[in-house]
């Protein structure tokens, strides 16, 4: 346990570090700063695939049923695709934003949740269904999460380009247009994850028969996500609406998503904590 | 041994005076020759430019260098001295390395921070190289410069800032498409600024130019030169819901594209982003056009404010480059102390040598029965014991002459090894062989075709 708390410890800092060096770069163009932080964000990622690896070898389970877990992997999901990002795109910005989200996410892990017990008691298909739901979910809320930080940019640029501000920060996000196709991707992968993810949690409430279930706030805010994100494909498909309206309805998708993961605590339908 | 640059360059000299110093590729070699063979010239490098013509030399004393380097240029360019002399600036030691250093960089450049110098200067000292022209502090030194330059322009984004309207624009359709390869671009005017932008835009890959203009032939001419489409204006006006770029620079006084016009067309134009440059003085697009969503309108004013605010920020890079030419130059005058330290250590070690063979000799003469495997084991075994015994003391004094009191322990080194005679010998040598060479070079080397 000595040896995960010190891992965990170790992992927060160096994500800290690697997110000032980037913070750094952001700042005051710098390659060197740049280069550093994303070794140390490389090196966060291989730090959570331990911590992972340890408890899978301690627990003899893959770890993803409490609420702690899934922040965890979501965390390990991130850091992953910030990595990628890094490596393969020129967009130190959204390396940043990714990288604060997954820092903030992974502090407040640590703070409010503990690791709490997985539902054992449970069968093996449903077992199975409980699996490929918590991962599609996780997979849903990484690929949205980078949808929205995409979006958060695309309002940034847009309203520096009507305003006609002009500074390094401008010279050195993505274009408009390569925003807004990152964006639209993300929540093109996103959205079906979630659907899916869904659909697996309905088939498991059928099975047990739990049908109240279905009007517990947990339900509710993710239909109403999924509602906006509906929303977000029908804009897009009118093509009446411009880039800057498509981008809100991205961050309002997102923010129902946010809702949701806190809506644990008032919602009968998860029972995370070992329930 | 000194390094001196002689030069003009474009703030020093009008272009009437510098387009007489320019040096064709082929004469280079033939200059360098001349320059290599003239008095006290050790080294030299020349960089011709439009912008600059600079001699770099090294010489073995300053003083009466710049007399002779201006009988060169005088001799080789064919103008009296009294035409030029005003025109040129000269730099001696660390001020005409960072000077060379700031060159390389772009510093010195007419638009600050433009690479293309870079790659002047390298040709430069590689033509000079070939020549023979260059020894072993040239070679040090540009070969620094030229990998300074390269990490100032990777390390910093000195060159990354347009610092021209028609780039500006550019730049800024960049932040709003990324790339133009499948935009239309409509120019509603035959104007010489509109046609330098579309002829940017139309190098970055931009799919398609319509040219629309008031004069069917003049719109014509123009569309000929970037395979464009001819048109006039009310029918250029009715594509606005195709393009993706509009640049206006009409010679009318009113305005050509009103917020009702690109409104009604806003539904063809199905939300994609309509970027608007308005060069035109009065201006030919409704400034309230700006409002619209998607709509991104820039004029004049606005272009000049991006270039302005450009270079800012390449004047702000500029100061990162000259922190780094200063740390440059310090490292290659660190360089330059440990070059002075090679005559003591090639003496210690001939020295080494010497009582090396004289021990042998000494030794093979009281052992005469030794075979020739059991002297040649010998010999290995002590030259070991002399090397290993030299190996901390080189490396040592290596350090400590790039110390601030550098000169004072290489004299300490020197007398406690005892050097001092046959580093005077090596002197003498060296002056010989200087003293054999100035004797040979007439004070003014005439070019033939002057002679």
């Amino acid at each position: 346990m000595l040896l995960l708390a010190s891992l965990i410890e170790l992992m927060i800092y160096i994500y800290a570090l690697s997110l000032l060096f980037y913070f750094s770069d952001c700042v005051s163009r710098s390659v060197r700063s740049r280069r550093i932080g994303t070794g140390l964000l490389g090196v966060t990622g291989l730090l959570q695939f331990s911590v992972i690896g340890v408890r899978i070898v301690l627990e003899n389970r893959v770890p993803m049923f409490s609420v702690y877990d899934f922040l965890f992997l979501f965390i390990f999901v991130l850091t992953l695709a910030g990595f990628g990002l890094a490596l393969t795109q020129k967009a130190e910005f959204v390396v940043l934003l990714l990288g604060i989200v997954g820092f903030t996410a992974s502090v407040l892990n640590e703070f409010w949740f503990s690791v709490g017990e997985h539902a054992e008691h449970i069968g093996y298909t449903q077992q199975l269904l409980l699996i490929l739901h918590v991962a599609l979910a996780n997979l849903s809320l990484v690929a949205l999460t980078i949808a929205a930080v995409f979006g958060i940019l695309y309002l940034f640029l847009y309203a520096m380009l009507k305003k006609k501000k002009w500074n390094d920060t401008i010279r050195r996000l993505p274009s408009l247009e390569q925003t807004e196709r990152w964006a639209h991707l993300a929540v093109l992968t996103g959205t079906p994850l979630l659907i899916v993810s869904l659909l697996v949690a309905f088939i498991m409430i059928v099975a047990q028969k739990r049908w109240e279930m279905l009007l517990d706030i947990k339900g509710i805010t993710t239909f109403a996500a999924l509602a906006v994100y509906g929303l977000y494909f029908v804009l897009k498909r009118t093509h009446k609406y411009s880039g800057f309206s498509i981008a809100k309805w991205t961050l309002v998708g997102y923010a129902l998503v946010i809702v949701n993961l806190l809506s644990n605590a008032f919602s009968e339908y998860h029972k995370w904590n070992g329930g | 041994m000194h390094i001196m640059v002689v030069g003009l360059n474009y703030r020093t000299a009008p272009v009437d005076i510098r387009e007489r110093f320019a040096i064709a590729q082929e004469d280079l070699s033939e200059a360098l020759d001349r320059l290599k063979e003239t008095k006290s010239v050790l080294e030299g490098v020349i960089v011709g430019t439009c912008n600059r013509t600079e001699l770099y030399v090294v010489v073995d004393r300053l003083h009466m260098c710049a007399f002779y380097i201006r009988n060169f240029m005088e001799q080789w360019f064919g103008i009296p001295k009294a035409e030029f002399t005003q025109h040129l600036y000269i730099y001696e030691d660390e001020r005409a390395v960072e000077h060379l250093m700031k060159v390389v960089c772009g510093l010195d450049s007419m638009v600050l921070g433009e690479t293309q110098i870079l790659g002047q200067v390298k040709q430069s000292f590689l033509t000079a190289q070939a020549e023979k022209a260059t020894g072993t502090w040239f070679n040090m030194l540009f070969k620094q410069a030229v990998t300074l330059g390269k990490r100032a322009h990777s390390e910093t984004s000195i060159g990354e800032n347009a610092v021209s309207v028609s780039y500006a624009a550019i730049e800024l359709g960049k932040r709003i498409f990324g790339m133009f390869t499948d935009k239309k671009v409509l120019i509603l005017g035959a104007g010489k600024m509109s046609e330098l932008t579309v002829k940017h835009l139309y190098a970055s890959g931009a799919a398609q130019v319509i040219v629309a203009n008031r004069t069917l032939e003049k719109a014509r001419e123009l569309a000929g030169r970037f395979n464009g489409l001819p048109c006039t204006l009310e029918e250029g006006v009715a594509m606005l819901g195709e393009v993706d770029i509009v640049i206006s620079s009409t010679g009318s006084s009113d305005y050509v594209l009103t917020r009702e016009q690109v409104k009604t067309l806003a539904a063809a134009r199905r939300s994609r982003p309509l970027f608007m440059i308005d060069i035109a003085v009065p201006r030919n697009i409704d400034p309230t056009i700006a409002e619209l969503p998607g709509v991104f309108l820039y004029d004049i004013d606005d272009l000049e404010g991006i270039v302005e605010s450009n270079m800012e920020l390449r004047r702000a890079e500029a100061l990162k480059i000259e922190r780094m030419i200063r740390q440059e130059s310090d490292n290659f005058y660190g360089w330059l102390k440990t070059l002075g330290v090679r005559p003591v250590i090639r003496a210690l070690q001939e020295k080494a040598t010497d009582i090396h063979q004289e021990t042998l000799e000494s030794l093979f003469n009281k052992l005469p029965e030794l075979d020739e495997r059991q002297r040649k084991v010998i010999g290995r075994l002590m030259k070991s014991v002399a090397n290993q015994m030299m190996h901390d003391p080189i490396n040592r004094v290596k350090e400590m002459a790039a110390d601030k009191n550098g000169a004072e322990a290489v004299d300490m080194f020197t007398q406690i090894f005892a050097l001092e005679s046959r580093l005077e010998q090596a002197e003498e040598a060296v002056t010989r062989e200087s003293e054999k060479k100035t004797l040979d070079t007439p004070v003014f080397a005439l070019r033939p075709a002057v002679l």
